[in-house]
């Protein structure tokens, strides 16, 4: 396969990746102006800030291969119940786990190797974020072996 | 299926002999995903003995021990699937002498040399996601990369250090 065919088959790709950073983006942005949080708001700002480096760098990439980067919506749908600071982490968590596993199964498609290298870069922060939200309600950071067996 | 299968079934595509392949081999070199895998399964061993180290010193608290023995036994699943991948592609791993650790003194602090052994062997595992052939077992590896980047953030938030230090696990 041509370099420049496969780069535009891995653009699709990542496209779909922005878009689930738009969707993490609104979460985080909408839970941080919000009134729910309390000690977990730092970590929280933490994890916001790498969503908004991963959908640069995946911006990046999708542009350089001649692909228009997709818009964000002006909104997406938030959990429900988010009334406190744990109702947040345990979204979030959700949130998390449901973006890594996503990017696994990217890793799986994209063609060339630095687009892999590059999503299993910010799949491994994801889940890096999942075991911190977890220690801040005091269950097990890592309770398995393996991303693709689920981290909770 | 988990890691394990599909590091086996991926590895054992990968190892099968090309259509064009034109004259059998007795020996037949490693693949350049055989390679891979084995340094992967020599690093999990040896990243195990580090922990076996770690563990007797007697700095260490119950709830942090139990927390390395949780890790330590990960690196013993990592392995496993490492080495049931190489058995299926017909490259049974022969026996990793991993080098010895440095000399500890008895009041050193374990979780500064374990969280930086974790986060060395989180990127070899990344770059090997870029290297090896196939889809299937760039995500297995990939998938194994993010437990041990899990373990180096969980090890060094545990030593008060910034947990995640970059947005990128290539940049921590």
């Amino acid at each position: 396969m041509r370099l420049a065919q496969a780069q535009k088959e891995d653009a699709a790709v990542l496209s779909a990746a922005i878009e689930r950073e738009y969707e993490a983006a609104f979460f985080y942005r909408s839970v941080l102006g919000g009134s729910a949080l309390g000690p977990s708001a730092a970590l929280v700002q933490t994890i916001a800030s790498d969503h908004d480096a991963h959908r640069a760098f995946l911006a990046d990439v999708v542009s350089d291969a001649g692909i228009a980067v997709p818009a964000a919506k002006e909104t997406y749908p938030l959990p429900l119940g988010l009334r406190d600071d744990a109702a947040v982490v345990r979204a979030a968590i959700d949130a998390e786990e449901a973006g890594l596993q996503a990017g696994l199964r990217d890793v799986s498609v994209l063609i060339l190797p630095q687009h892999r290298e590059g999503v299993a870069a910010i799949v491994a922060v994801q889940a890096q974020h999942v075991s911190l939200l977890r220690l801040t309600q005091g269950l097990d950071p890592v309770p398995r072996a393996f991303l693709a067996d689920g981290l909770s | 299926l988990g890691v394990g299968g599909v590091l086996l079934a991926a590895c054992n595509k990968a190892a099968a002999p090309s259509a064009t392949t034109a004259e059998p081999s007795s020996v037949a070199p490693p693949s350049a995903d055989v390679a891979l895998l084995e340094r992967a399964l020599a690093s999990e061993v040896s990243i195990g003995l580090l922990y076996e180290q770690e563990l007797m010193s007697p700095t260490i608290d119950p709830p942090t021990r139990a927390r390395l023995e949780s890790f330590r036994a990960h690196h013993r699943d990592h392995a496993d699937a490492f080495r049931r991948a190489l058995v299926l592609a017909g490259r049974p791993a022969a026996e990793v002498s991993p080098s010895p650790g440095p000399e500890m003194s008895s009041g050193h602090d374990p979780l500064p040399a374990l969280s930086a052994a974790e986060d060395q062997l989180a990127k070899a595992h990344l770059v090997a996601a870029g290297r090896l052939s196939t889809g299937e077992l760039a995500q297995a590896i990939a998938g194994v990369c993010g437990v041990e980047a899990r373990h180096a953030a969980v090890l060094r938030s545990l030593a008060g250090e910034a947990a995640i230090p970059s947005p990128f696990l290539d940049r921590q």
